[in-house]
Formats: C-alpha cells, structure tokens, sequence
C-alpha cells in the first residue's frame, strides 16, 4: 500500500520546507509513529490539524484546497447523512455499504464516471 | 537472517555505492543523512515504489531496530521510533547506519542480489554470497565514500560521515 493522498502532501510539503517527519511529530505534539499511522491512511487526519498546516506551511488557497482534498481522500471511514433521503437513496446507501468491499477497479471506476466524479 | 545471493566483491559494490549517490544528486563525497533521505525516495529514478513508516517498539522483535519487507506493491522500510529518533535528534552513528542498511537492502534488490533459496538446509554462506554482507558493504561505502575517506581516523570518520564506532573501524580494514 502507498501513501495517501495526505501522506503524499506531507511528504512533498517536507521536502519543501526541508524538514522530515521528526519536526511534523513536533509541530503536532504526537509521537511520530501516530504521523505514520495517520499519513498510511490507518487513522483519519485529526481535523485540528488542517489549520496549523495552513499555517506553518503558508499554504495558497491552491495548497489549501489540495490539503482539505487529501485529507478528504485519506479518511478511513465515512459517514452518510440520510436525515432527508428519500426511499431509494437509502436503498443505494444501503447496498453500496454493502458491496464497497468486493468492488473491483473497472466498476467503482465506472460508478464515479457515472456520478459525474473525478476519473482519479 | 541472512541468505545466500550473487556473488560479489566490495570493489563492484563501491561502484553501485557511486551509483546510488549519482542517483540520489550527492556528489561523491558530501555526508548523507539518511532521515532526510527517506522521504526523498519516492522521488529518485527506480525507488517511486518505496515507503517507510515509523513504529512503535512493540511492532517489531526486540533484536531488531528496523526492516525492510516486501509488499504487494513495493517496499515498505519500518524503523523503531527510537532508532529514528536517535538518528535524527541524537546524530547517532549506530542509528543513522541501521536507516541506511534498510535502504540499502532495497537498493540491493534492485541491482539484483536476491535471495537464492537453497535445497542444503546447513551450509556456511561464503562472504562474498551473503546478502546481509552486500547490504552492509554498500552501507558502508555509501556512507563513507571510499576516496573521500582515504586516510581518515575513526574519529574523523564519526565526526565527517555520522557513523557509528564500528562502521568506522570497519572502513579501516580496507
């Protein structure tokens, strides 16, 4: 398994700024095999984090729209808000849930195309 | 664990030990510090398929710091927070080599020395047939490039390359 979208940024935003994960586990207070678990996609990215990158990094509002982006990608779970669905979007949440994990390249490929996503 | 590989000699690993700094942008003779060279790896010419993740002491045996395994989808170097720790706020010598062993250990797959899995369950691997010999020779060639440290003391070895005490002695001998 690669890194994620997020471990990818936190690499390519180091190697800018010439720093390594040593100084992001200070920059965030943690131990450094949290940063690890967090940027192999094992752990969602604690949202608090999103603004002290911002920061530190004096990310464009392009970095940080490629951030909120690879933090979004790199979620280990996802929740769907059915408050409003109506009958057969609850069918489809349901049975997507159902089979995500058996899903291969070709269809969940062909469902994003489908709903108008991004190809990659 | 060691296994039996291609043979070779420390004179043809000190030319990949060349190579790999030619790839990596070092000039032959500049110190490397392995920790930064682990989030650049991914970036250089034949090694888009490497990663490396920092664990937990308890996530690998006692003996040892750090590993190199293979994945479905390339090579993933795991390495005890403590030895990266050591390496990157401590300068530790031991610490350092131990990174750069793992990363040799890939490098060394690449050129080939692959584990030759043998049907003779004892038998004495002869040096210049030992991976884990090829992997700490390139180690320490890549380390401490042969011409730039020709006549340096063990402590001119530590002090320029950030070595350990060993890799030192050990550049000695040749």
């Amino acid at each position: 398994m690669g890194y994620t979208k997020f471990g990818e940024f936190m690499r390519i935003q180091r190697i800018k700024h010439h720093e390594v994960m040593g100084d992001t586990a200070k920059l965030f207070g943690v131990k450094l095999p949290f940063i690890s678990t967090v940027e192999s996609g094992k752990r969602n990215v604690p949202e608090e984090w999103i603004p002290v990158l911002i920061e530190h990094y004096n990310l464009s509002p392009i970095e940080q729209a490629e951030l909120i982006d690879a933090v979004e990608h790199s979620k280990t779970q996802m929740k769907i808000n059915l408050t409003t669905a109506n009958n057969t979007q609850r069918r489809l949440a349901v049975q997507f849930q159902r089979s995500f994990e058996n899903l291969d390249e070709a269809t969940a490929a062909a469902i994003i195309k489908l709903l108008g996503g991004e190809d990659s | 664990m060691d296994y039996e590989t291609k043979a070779t000699n420390r004179r043809e690993l000190r030319l990949y030990a060349l190579l790999f700094r030619s790839i990596c942008g070092f000039t032959p003779d500049e110190c490397i510090d392995p920790i930064v060279l682990l989030d650049r790896l991914p970036d250089l010419k034949g090694f888009e398929d490497v990663r490396y993740e920092i664990v937990y002491g308890n996530e690998l045996p006692q003996n040892v710091p750090a590993q190199c395994i293979l994945t479905d989808d390339g090579y993933l170097i795991q390495i005890k927070d403590t030895v990266y720790i050591g390496a990157h706020e401590k300068k530790t010598g031991g610490h350092r080599m131990h990174i750069i062993h793992e990363i040799m250990h890939v490098f060394a797959d690449k050129l080939g020395f692959k584990p030759i899995f043998s049907r003779q369950l004892t038998k004495d691997i002869p040096v210049y047939r030992s991976l884990e010999w090829v992997v700490m020779a390139l180690a320490g060639e890549v380390m401490m490039p042969y011409d730039a440290t020709k006549g340096m003391t063990v402590e001119q070895l530590k002090d320029t390359y950030g070595v350990s005490d060993a890799a030192a002695k050990k550049r000695l001998t040749y």
